[in-house]
């Protein structure tokens, strides 16, 4: 048999994607030993199809696992359908994309099961399954991008410089009398996939830095480079909010002299 | 205590902009202790940066609560769903079910 042919791969990353004997496989290497397999049809076009064609794309897909495979499957995964389920709502903001990708992680999951190793943990992998098929779904999609990330240091200090300058325009004052919570969803939904994902396992979702990583298959640095990133671009988005709705109402009254402050001057 | 000696009990003092550089790892308790201690004492003693801390946190824990709950009739429905989709794949595949990976 051929040698598989990698067809993509993230740097640094320990994932990879190929072909081989007419199969698409997709492997995520944790800690050393190959962790995770996905494997699909060998009609790359049709198993990169959209999240929201998933449901015909795949149970058209033969899945080479019996009742009794797929029993020990549901016995171990369907505890944590809800968690997947919540995981990809936080990702899509949309409960009917996020249907479809639980449909999708499970079937996906299935077809990699017996690549499943027994004591790992279940919701981990499942998370990890979630969040691939969402990237290949996003993959498609137009708002996709990838941005090189920089210093995390500069974006801990371009978000306090972004808040001083909307302290200035008074908008952080009216940000802070919002609705935070809605406000929120909106701002999520328009963040870039991979700080978007970022930003769900660690804020939304409560998970370590270290917990993330093993679901992205990234370095832990890599996880808070995409956070802190994510972070101050979805503090941005809530202040384009506050200003695309109107809210920039504060008088120069309101703005006190102290607002003279920027961060990046030399105080101590 | 002698004018001019620094309190060995407190640690060194540092910046806006070196406190502010560690916003989002002090907000996540990933700092060292004594860099940890630093931000603490700066932000004691500055009036302007601790806004800046408190609307990050603020932002944080709203993220937090973002999180939507799934009801216990969405998760069986859901579990429903996907149940059939999986006895569909299956039954599908069956006739493969003994070809070699």
């Amino acid at each position: 048999m051929a040698a598989p042919r990698a067809i993509g791969s993230d740097r640094g990353a320990p994932w990879n994607f190929g072909c081989r004997g007419g199969l698409l496989y997709g492997a995520i290497n944790h800690h050393g030993p190959l962790h995770l397999i996905f494997l699909a049809t060998s009609d790359a076009s049709q198993s990169m199809r959209s999240v929201d064609q998933s449901s015909t794309r795949l149970d058209s897909t033969p899945v080479r696992a019996g009742a009794e495979t797929r029993e020990d499957f549901e016995r171990l995964t369907m505890p944590f359908i809800g968690d997947v389920a919540r995981f990809a709502r936080s990702l899509t903001r949309d409960d009917a994309r996020a249907d479809d990708l639980v449909q999708e992680t499970y079937l996906r999951a299935l077809q990699g099961w017996h690549t499943f190793r027994e004591g790992s943990d279940p919701r981990r992998w499942l998370f990890a399954v979630c969040h691939h098929a969402f990237l290949r779904a996003m993959e498609r999609d137009s708002r996709f991008e990838f941005t090189p990330y920089d210093d995390p240091e500069l974006d801990s200090m371009a978000t306090a410089t972004a808040h001083w300058k909307a302290q200035e325009s008074g908008v952080a004052r009216i940000v802070e009398q919002m609705d935070l919570g809605r406000a929120i969803n909106a701002a999520l939904a328009k963040l870039p996939v991979h700080y978007r994902i970022a930003v769900v396992l660690v804020d939304v979702e409560g998970q370590t830095y270290e917990e993330a990583a093993l679901v992205l298959g990234v370095a832990v640095g890599t996880v808070r480079s995409r956070l802190f990133r994510g972070r101050r671009m979805l503090q941005d988005e809530l202040f384009a909010h506050a200003r695309d709705a109107g809210f920039d109402t504060a008088s120069p009254s309101s703005r006190s002299s102290k607002n003279s402050h920027s961060p990046g001057s030399r105080e101590t | 205590m002698q004018s001019g000696t620094s309190d060995p009990t407190l640690p060194p003092a540092i910046d806006c902009e070196t406190a502010v550089r560690r916003l989002w790892d002090y907000l996540d308790g990933r700092l060292p202790a004594m860099s940890h201690r630093e931000v603490e004492a700066h932000l004691a003693s500055c009036e302007l940066c601790p806004p800046h801390f408190a609307f990050a946190a603020d932002m944080r824990k709203a993220l937090a609560a973002s999180s939507e709950s799934i009801s216990s009739e969405e998760e069986a429905r859901l579990r429903l769903r996907v149940r059939g989709a999986l006895e569909r794949v299956t039954a599908n595949g069956a006739d493969d079910a003994s070809q070699p990976r």
